[in-house]
């Protein structure tokens, strides 16, 4: 595997809420090599989303440290966390988030209009095989299909970093194969380190790696000795 | 006290909304303050004018004659329905007030022996009543007083009937016959250039010749409905005595001018609360509607639980009558407060001896119960949605669908995606954009409502005072006197320019009502005083036939062409006829222009002048002041420079807390919708803006797109708050409208420049308080809200 992404190291994090004090990181290490793809496996309330959200420049840690190619995003303000999340990371989450008043081609180019070298939005449309869909509406397309506007907006900008937060949780088995073929196919080409959060097991086999995570703490690391193709995943 | 759960929902839906809530509260107290504070002082001044009116027997009919028996009050006082009659001798005379340089014009008017007024008593407010057998002794009026810095012990010089008189005041007094002082002429109160002097009737008597004899009555009726009897009978009795045509108190000058003052106050206390209350509807029915939108699940799982429609819908009725009862609990005492400033202000502006001062209950259950139903009508509108809704449908979440609208085909391709998100939001819900915009448009309207009056009373003085009247100095004189003799005038020290001129009072009688006029003849070749319209049109008086205002021919549906019938109320009193052959759309006065020499012939005085007008060399003025001051014919003098800054100060003076009102309460209505348009929208579309954060909009980014829309809907707001303006100022101009003043239907593009710069600013600093919001945005906090 190639050079190191992220360096994650005792890493915390407390909610406080109210009188009560939620630990839902309680102190976690590791790595991501750039062009993997890592699947975060956990059940609810493992600490997952918020490890992602802390990857991802969307939350900061109570106590550690993030290293992302030699920059500490830890002590980064707000505006380098915005200019991160701009150049470096593509999320894709579990409802999508597209914005309903833009067309799947508008909002692809929402985020290739702030972008130094993206690819045209029919370009990223084509990659996850929504070229034929470019003018419809959010509310005219099904879930999976929206699903896919999603991960061609978070991949149209060549991000450094893909995250996802349970892309296939609000579709069916037929759906959350063609997204997760899509995901596959950005991070082999594209060569996207990729990481990607699911309580489903089966969809562990599709990664490179399989993180394992339990009540804020990483209590498994496992190396896939092959890639499952996503049409051969059954759940 | 068990406090139900709805209620304790009630409460806390109240708290979290509690910022727009406090806006629809300052809304609408702001109406309610505004309702009851112009209310109450209207009140106040209708209660304190009729107690000062019939505590001090202010009389129903006057009428000027040249000269009458004493004997003649008997026959008077017999007609029906009089109950008291005075006769008294008045003069007009020219007064030398030491240390003023130009002259200033005096009304003397006798007292009755023994100081026994029958009518219109006078209010001593300093030194004493006049006593018999001194002689010279005078009462003056308090503003005349006032502004020429005269006390009791002082004394001036007048000339009246040719004969120069001392006049040694004894005391400051007010009678309810001038509240305005206005002088011979003019058409606002002058109170330092022109005074009443009240002297004992012996003394008059003497001064003018008049022993046994009266030259004015004044009359007191039983009831309104005999005053047109009376005056018909009165002119008919005194007609061989040189009777001028008997008027009631509506053309009685300082009544009128009071009147006009008290009813723009009526107008005021209508139109603009009015205002606030339709804002304070639109206000919650935004709001309301978005709350009722949010809380569809909730709706149906009380109806489901089987909570009625009715119940359901009274919750949310509730929640609007509580805001609005928290306005109007705090609009209450700041209207009763700035009710009793604003009455004391125009007491002392009348110098009213008495003010009655109340608040009726009335006044404020009208106030409270009007906002009430404004925002129970507001809240209608979304109510209906509830109470429509079925349990089930309620209950499954309106999915947040944008369906392709026409709009689509008309961005062009080169409009980024920020730019068609913010026009796609605003034709989403294209009603409430709509009603947005409109709400908007209200303030800006209201913003030039207040400043157009400005331009309305510039356009007045720039017709009246530069382009019409140019003269320094108009002299009328005592009595009509032959053409020849005008260049008499010519030749005064410091007249560079002299032009001769008439008028004459008369009195126009058509479709049973009556209106007096001033009718001027003008030569032909008159620069110094023209017809002129509010466009700066010069009309020139054709050798026959007469122009009339534009607002007597609309009042009195005269039309050109036609023959107009006026009384002449001087010398032999008659009704003559002239053809009408032009109309002028004047700002001031009811008046009808002739030619000179037409009136002359007319009046059956053929080239005679009444008065003329002088232009002034300004280094001899002294001079001629001084000489005016003693020339015997001379029954007033007019200042051109003098009656402008009058008519500035007092229309200064009655505008200036108005606009500093209408600007304030603008900036609120102003202010109240943009916050809650922007509010609304921030919590709309947390989700949308939160997404784009995540993608990496900055937050200045993110702030554009929400209040870029806002700034699309303000800038539409712009030209339909401009036009809506036009068109409340045009109806205000006409509640306004008098024979006295029409407001010109003139908005400089300054106003519309003050009102787009207060409306922004306004605008903006909503657009900050919210742009506040935005940064605070949690953004994992709000995707997850989602979930």
């Amino acid at each position: 595997m190639g050079e190191g992404v992220f360096v994650v190291s005792g890493v915390t994090k407390v909610y406080q809420m109210g009188e009560i004090q939620v630990h839902a990181l309680r102190g976690v290490d590791l790595s991501l090599s750039a062009g993997e793809l890592v699947v975060l496996l956990g059940p609810s309330g493992s600490g997952k989303s918020t490890l992602l959200n802390i990857i991802g420049g969307l939350d900061v840690p109570t106590s550690g440290r993030v290293v992302y190619r030699a920059s500490d995003l830890t002590a980064a303000d707000d505006q380098t966390l915005t200019r991160y999340r701009r150049e470096s990371v593509g999320f894709v989450f579990q409802f999508y988030n597209l914005v309903p008043t833009l067309t799947a081609r508008e909002n692809v180019a929402l985020v290739t209009d702030l972008s130094s070298r993206p690819f045209t939005p029919e370009e990223a449309l084509d990659l996850v095989g929504m070229g034929h869909r470019l003018d419809h509406f959010p509310s005219q397309l099904s879930g999976g299909e929206q699903q896919r506007v999603a991960i061609a907006r978070a991949i149209a900008k060549r991000p450094d970093v893909l995250l996802c937060d349970e892309p296939t949780g609000a579709l069916d088995v037929t759906a959350g194969t063609v997204v997760l073929g899509a995901i596959a196919r950005v991070n082999r080409e594209l060569g996207t380190t990729t990481a990607l959060i699911t309580h489903n097991a089966v969809i562990a086999d599709m990664a490179d790696r399989v993180l394992q995570l339990a009540d804020g703490r990483v209590v498994g690391d496992r190396q896939n000795a092959r890639r499952a193709l996503p049409e051969e995943l059954r759940w | 006290m068990v406090i139900k759960a709805l209620d304790r929902k009630l409460l806390r839906d109240l708290r979290r909304l509690r910022t727009q809530a406090v806006a629809i509260a300052l809304v609408a107290a702001s109406g309610v303050a505004l309702f009851v504070a112009t209310a109450t002082t209207y009140r106040s001044l209708r209660l304190s004018q009729s107690r000062y009116y019939e505590g001090w027997r202010f009389a129903h009919v006057w009428v000027r004659l040249a000269r009458a028996p004493d004997r003649i009050l008997g026959d008077l006082a017999a007609l029906p329905g009089v109950t008291a009659v005075e006769g008294r001798v008045v003069s007009e005379a020219i007064l030398d007030v030491p240390g003023v340089e130009e002259p200033a014009t005096g009304l003397l008017v006798s007292i009755p022996p023994g100081a026994r007024h029958s009518l219109n008593d006078l209010y001593v407010r300093r030194g004493r009543h006049v006593e018999p057998g001194r002689p010279d002794e005078v009462l003056v009026s308090e503003a005349f007083a006032e502004k020429n810095g005269l006390q009791p012990g002082a004394t001036l010089f007048a000339t009246a009937a040719r004969r120069r008189v001392a006049l040694h005041i004894v005391g400051v007094a007010l009678s309810p016959e001038h509240v305005m002082q206005m002088p011979p002429g003019g058409v606002v109160p002058d109170d330092r250039r022109f005074g009443v002097f009240w002297m004992a009737r012996d003394q008059l008597e003497t001064l003018l010749d008049m022993r046994g004899a009266v030259n004015d009555v004044a009359l007191r009726v039983s009831s309104p409905a005999f005053e047109a009897p009376v005056i018909d009978a009165v002119d008919r009795i005194l007609e061989p005595y040189g009777g001028r045509g008997a008027y009631g108190r509506r053309s009685q000058p300082s009544h009128m001018m009071l009147e006009d003052h008290i009813v723009q106050l009526k107008g005021l206390a209508l139109i603009v609360p009015l205002i606030f209350l339709a804002v304070t509807a639109f206000l919650m029915n935004v709001v309301l509607s978005r709350l009722i939108g949010t809380q569809r699940a909730q709706v149906g799982m009380l109806k489901a639980f089987g909570y009625s429609h009715l119940r359901v819908t009274t919750h949310y009725l509730e929640m609007a009558l509580v805001i609005v009862m928290v306005g109007i609990v705090a609009g209450l005492p700041v209207g009763v407060w700035l009710g009793r400033i604003m009455a004391v202000f125009y007491a002392s502006f009348f110098r009213f001896p008495v003010l009655v001062f109340r608040l009726e209950p009335a006044v404020a259950t009208v106030g409270a119960a009007v906002t009430m139903l404004a925002a129970a009508s507001g809240a209608l509108g979304a109510l209906r949605r509830v109470a429509t809704l079925p349990p089930i449908v309620a209950m499954s979440p309106a999915a947040p669908v944008y369906r392709p609208t026409p709009l689509d085909r008309f961005l062009p391709r080169w409009l980024g995606p920020a730019a068609r998100m913010i026009g796609r939001n605003v034709t989403r819900w294209p009603a409430r954009a709509l009603l947005t915009t409109a709400g908007m448009a209200l303030a800006v309207a209201l913003l030039v409502l207040g400043e157009a009056s400005v331009d309305s009373i510039n356009r007045m003085i720039a017709v009246r005072f530069h382009t019409a009247q140019r003269e320094d100095v108009s002299v009328l004189l005592s009595h009509a006197r032959s053409l020849e003799m005008w260049r008499d005038f010519a030749a005064l020290p410091g007249v560079r320019r002299a032009e001769p001129y008439r008028s004459s009072p008369g009195r126009i009688h058509a479709y049973g009502r009556a209106q007096d006029v001033a009718i001027y003849g003008l030569a032909q070749s008159s620069v110094l005083r023209r017809v002129v319209d509010t466009r700066f049109m010069v009309i020139s008086p054709a050798a026959e036939g007469s122009v009339i205002s534009s607002w007597l021919a609309t009042r009195f549906g005269i039309r050109r062409g036609e023959p107009l019938a006026i009384e002449i109320r001087e010398g032999r009193r008659r009704v003559v006829t002239v053809r009408v052959v032009g109309m002028v759309d004047e700002p001031l006065g009811a008046s009808v222009y002739m030619d000179l020499q037409a009136l002359g012939r007319l009046l059956d005085q053929p080239q005679t002048f009444s008065a003329v007008n002088l232009l002034l060399d300004p280094a001899r003025q002294s001079e001629l002041y001084a000489t005016l001051k003693r020339a015997p014919e001379v029954l007033a003098v007019e200042l051109r420079r003098r009656a402008l800054a009058n008519f500035r100060a007092m229309s200064d003076d009655s505008l200036r807390f108005v606009r500093r009102v209408v600007v304030l309460f603008s900036a609120i209505i102003a202010f109240g919708v943009v916050y809650n348009a922007a509010r609304i929208a921030v919590a709309e579309r947390a989700y949308e803006l939160a997404t784009l954060r995540v993608l990496g909009f900055t937050r200045g980014e993110i702030s554009s797109v929400l209040l870029g829309e806002i700034g699309v809907l303000a800038v539409s707001a712009l030209p339909l708050g401009f036009g809506g303006g036009y068109a409340l100022f045009a109806v205000v101009a006409k509640a306004m409208s008098s024979e006295r003043f029409r407001m010109p239907l003139v908005i400089e593009p300054r106003t519309y420049a003050f009102a787009l710069i207060v409306f922004t600013a306004a605008a903006l600093a909503s657009a900050l308080l919210v742009r506040g919001r935005l940064d605070r945005l949690d953004l994992v906090e709000v995707l997850k809200a989602r979930e």
